[in-house]
């Protein structure tokens, strides 16, 4: 039991560090970016490549953050920047960027999972379970980054200025600040967010193409069910998630935890669909 | 009665470019010759791949219903088209072996999946529809898991189905190509027709934002989910010719990288296509044919085809096509939609303007407050049939806000508005046009894809419906009223001087022109009350005098006229009655000679408020002319 809420935070975290990478890009230049698991998976995959090479973990982490924020850059040049106006092209774009990138890590690094394994995983017994020491990291930062980003948009000038940004684009450029670049920033401290958290959530899910769509999407619901905009709705919704699936994996049986997840999700969208501490709505176009 | 068949006989008669029959019997014989190919000699391997590419046209005919009509993405045709195999194969092992009871019997399933996933998903659109239907495909596994493995085979997937039957005919390879061939042309009639029709043109009204649709008695909702839940119809259809194409139904056939794979075909399609589905659908089952071994590759393809689609090519091949060809001729007029231009230059008794029986308008001691602010405060007065009442004020002073609570788009904080005796300050903003109350807005709203003729009639499509089923077989009933409205909708054109726009695409005409077809839209769905939204700015001189004229006519014709304007000088010479807003509150009201004279209004109008109120008595001299002569 005990166990599985562990497991249940553990997965929970990834989903909410998925969750303030989409509010990352949100909050600032007002895009859902459906890309950024895989930019994860490319951090999960350069940690593969830099242990094989022997590099110290401190400069895996570095070089992972530095690819993660290169290829944020690059879809933000491709696929975010000439979007048209309205009419979803933000949903096609940013999907079909996530196609890609599984194709191309696959294409790189082959199709099969790989282990990520920094450092050894022995598991530790905590309040009367076991957790892998990764779990923790993982847990720990997503606690720091979401309350740490939560303190900064609301607390400081510049998180003003770009949850300004995200509310009133046209607002924000008469007041001087320049939003084009407000955008290329926000993808790129987004990309390396994901570089960086890329080779922890790889130790726990393996380092495989194609578990991105599925964080993707879980880390979609736990935004939602959080409120969108909010890092703090995002650390409640992400761990509420992951320990709602382990549960309903553990009681009802295996299989059961992709469908709790979906009741929840649906209950949410029903009763309060602003989310739970959310207070705007998602833009509906 | 007569005058009706009439209309049917001429539309069916000359003007029309083509002959009605024409394009059903290129279809009738592409699909016919294609039909026969087996027998001619077509490999096996070749009709596999057809009936796949056919497969895959039902699929993407799918998505185009949600994403490029209604403006919504649907990821989840995986889980219809599964819905639709496994029902249709558990049918053929166990109850009937039947290719026909399969398709519908999968059609229905997929029908419910789409509107079990379409309800929660689709009131808040977006990324939360695509996320919602995206999960469900998730789930496939999981819920392939849970239900018996007697039923759908587990992880292993449902094997034994029966060579398919039809009429209890076993049917060769052959025949069951000829079989999906026909299918498929079938649906892509129902499909063609159902977006080449009012529906359509609802669809596309219903896509140009969350005000002008239910201004028309449009529901968007009910739009949006009628157009996701037909649009998961042929993807369970799909699935029952898949089940019975292999005799086996493999769980790895229903993935995400499918939806991705359709979703593409309809990029490059266009997501709005008819035609060029086939081209879209042929293209990604080559490519995916060619990639098995290399699947990475076709995922980099398909991704750089939703990017490029997404950003540049919005209309896919079918916008380049368009564009091709107006760069080939670019002189070419278009043509007309149908031969109701004639039927309104011949029968000018289609539409008149005699009688339009109005309804008495009453706002009641209507306070709204947003917030702390409060922005009208104990407003009453009365709008007369026959007679037409200004709504003036500065700016900020609540004209709009008045006209938005009459239509239903604000609620009122306290106090009623009622249409005759009944209240309507209660009803949703479609239920209030639907009772007879038109309008327009301060900024036309005019559909993007639709011609002019296509937009005016589009306000009449509420009040008189016809069902999706009568419309897809375009059924007399569907024709008889289709006609009729456009033929009423050229006839308005040209009493407003607009006949000349008539075919052209609507949203690149200019600002006044497009504030003149809102102004037809409106009078379009016979309304009881038309509310007028500063109608005149914008307008030449020419224009507004026309424009006086036709506001005129529809007074004298019975109609409740609400006009919101800041043009004095046009409101002095046209209204029968003046309501002066201030702050929120009645500064007086009455006919045009007294309100005028009163002190405050001589003092805010006329005074050094003048210039900032935005409302001046200097322009619109050519209106106070129009009335004297």
């Amino acid at each position: 039991m005990i166990t599985s809420i562990w497991a249940g935070l553990t997965t929970g975290s990834i989903y909410t560090l998925i969750a303030i990478g989409y509010n990352i890009t949100l909050t600032t230049a007002g895009v859902l970016n459906f890309a950024f698991a895989n930019i994860v998976m490319v951090g999960a995959f350069v940690a593969v490549t830099g242990i094989a090479m022997g590099l110290p973990i401190w400069l895996i982490f570095i070089v992972a953050a530095v690819v993660g924020a290169l290829v944020a850059t690059a879809e933000e040049r491709v696929a975010v920047r000439f979007l048209p106006k309205g009419q979803h092209a933000e949903l096609i774009t940013t999907i079909g960027a996530s196609t890609v990138l599984i194709g191309a890590t696959a294409l790189i690094w082959g199709s099969t999972a790989q282990r990520v394994e920094l450092f050894p995983q022995n598991p530790i017994s905590l309040f009367g379970g076991q957790v892998a020491p990764n779990g923790l990291i993982l847990l720990a930062a997503a606690l720091i980054f979401g309350l740490g980003l939560h303190l900064f948009n609301t607390r400081t000038k510049y998180g003003l200025a770009s949850l300004a940004h995200a509310a009133d684009r046209e607002a924000t450029m008469l007041r001087g600040i320049n939003v084009r670049w407000l955008s290329i920033i926000a993808f790129a401290a987004s990309g390396a967010f994901a570089g960086l958290i890329g080779p922890l959530v790889g130790m726990s899910t393996t380092a495989t193409p194609f578990i991105a769509i599925t964080l993707a999407i879980k880390g979609f619901i736990a935004l939602y069910c959080g409120g969108v905009g909010s890092q703090a709705g995002a650390v409640i919704g992400g761990l509420g998630i992951g320990v709602i699936e382990a549960l309903a994996n553990l009681l009802i049986g295996p299989n059961y935890g992709d469908f709790a997840v979906f009741a929840v999700f649906l209950a949410i969208l029903l009763i309060r669909p602003q989310g739970l501490i959310g207070t705007r709505m998602l833009r509906s176009v | 009665m007569s005058s009706t068949t009439q209309l049917a006989s001429a539309v069916r008669g000359t003007s029309r470019p083509r002959p009605r029959f024409l394009t059903p019997l290129i279809w009738i014989v592409v699909v016919a010759i294609i039909a026969i190919t087996p027998w001619l000699g077509l490999s096996p391997q070749f009709q596999r791949q057809i009936i796949l590419t056919a497969i895959m046209v039902l699929l993407v005919s799918g998505v185009n219903l949600t994403f490029g009509w209604s403006g919504e993405l649907n990821m989840g045709i995986p889980a219809m088209y599964a819905a639709g195999a496994y029902v249709g194969g558990y049918l053929y092992i166990h109850v009937i072996n039947d290719v026909v009871v399969g398709i519908v019997a999968g059609g229905i399933a997929a029908l419910l999946v789409g509107v079990i996933t379409g309800v929660p998903g689709l009131r808040l659109g977006g990324w939360v529809l695509a996320i919602v239907s995206f999960f469900v495909v998730i789930l496939i596994p999981s819920i392939l898991h849970v239900i018996p493995e007697e039923i759908v085979g587990g992880s292993l997937g449902l094997i034994g189905i029966p060579v398919p039957t039809l009429f209890g005919i076993a049917l060769t390879p052959q025949a069951f190509f000829a079989f999906v061939i026909v299918v498929t042309a079938l649906w892509f009639a129902v499909y063609r027709n159902m977006v080449k029709s009012r529906v359509g043109d609802s669809l596309l009204t219903m896509q140009e934002g969350k005000v002008l649709a239910p201004s028309l008695g449009l529901s968007s909702y009910r739009l949006k989910l009628l157009a996701y839940a037909v649009g998961a119809i042929p993807a369970g259809i799909a699935g029952a010719l898949y089940a019975s194409l292999d005799r086996f139904i493999g769980p790895d056939s229903f993935t995400i990288e499918l939806a991705i794979n359709v979703l593409a075909a309809s990029i490059i399609a266009g997501r709005r296509s008819i035609y060029p589905i086939i081209v879209g659908a042929a293209f990604v089952q080559f490519i995916s044919v060619r990639s098995t071994d290399f699947a990475e590759y076709g995922q980099v393809v398909f991704g750089a085809l939703l990017i490029v689609g997404g950003i540049a090519f919005a209309g896919g091949l079918a916008g380049l096509g368009q564009r091709v060809w107006r760069w080939i001729r670019p002189n070419r007029r278009p043509r007309p939609i149908a031969a109701s231009r004639r039927v309104a230059e011949e029968a000018d008794s289609t539409f008149d303007f005699s009688s339009m029986p109005g309804k008495l308008l009453s706002v009641e001691n209507v306070h709204k407050r947003f917030g702390g602010a409060i922005a009208l405060e104990d407003v009453s007065f009365q709008a007369q049939p026959g007679e037409i009442t200004a709504l003036i004020g500065p700016n900020g002073s609540g004209k709009t806000t008045m006209l938005n609570i009459v239509n239903g788009f604000y609620r009122v904080t306290s106090g009623s508005v009622s249409l005759g005796s009944e209240v309507i300050s209660t009803l949703p903003s479609s239920a209030v046009a639907r009772r007879g109350i038109a309008r327009t807005f301060q900024t036309p709203i005019v559909p993007e894809g639709l011609r002019t003729v296509e937009v005016v009639a589009s306000g009449h499509i509420a009040s008189e419906r016809v069902p999706l089923i009568a419309t897809i077989l375009r059924l007399p009933w569907y024709s008889r009223v289709r006609i009729r409205e456009l033929a009423a909708a050229y006839a308005i054109l040209r009493q407003l001087g607009l006949q000349e726009f008539a075919d052209q695409p609507a949203d690149s005409l200019s600002l006044g022109t497009r504030r003149m077809i809102e102004l037809a839209r409106a009078l379009a769905s016979n309304p009881s009350v038309i509310l007028l939204d500063e109608v005149a700015s914008g307008l030449d001189t020419h224009e507004v005098v026309e424009l006086a004229k036709v506001l005129r006519t529809v007074s004298r014709a019975g109609a409740t006229v609400v006009l919101v304007e800041h043009n004095f000088a046009l409101v002095r010479s046209l209204a029968d009655r003046i309501v002066v807003l201030a702050d929120g509150q009645v500064l007086t009201s009455g006919p045009p000679g007294d309100v005028e004279r009163h002190p405050e209004v001589l003092k805010r109008f006329l005074g050094e408020m003048a210039g900032l109120s935005g409302t001046s008595l200097g322009s619109g001299v050519a209106a106070d002319e129009s009335k004297e002569s």
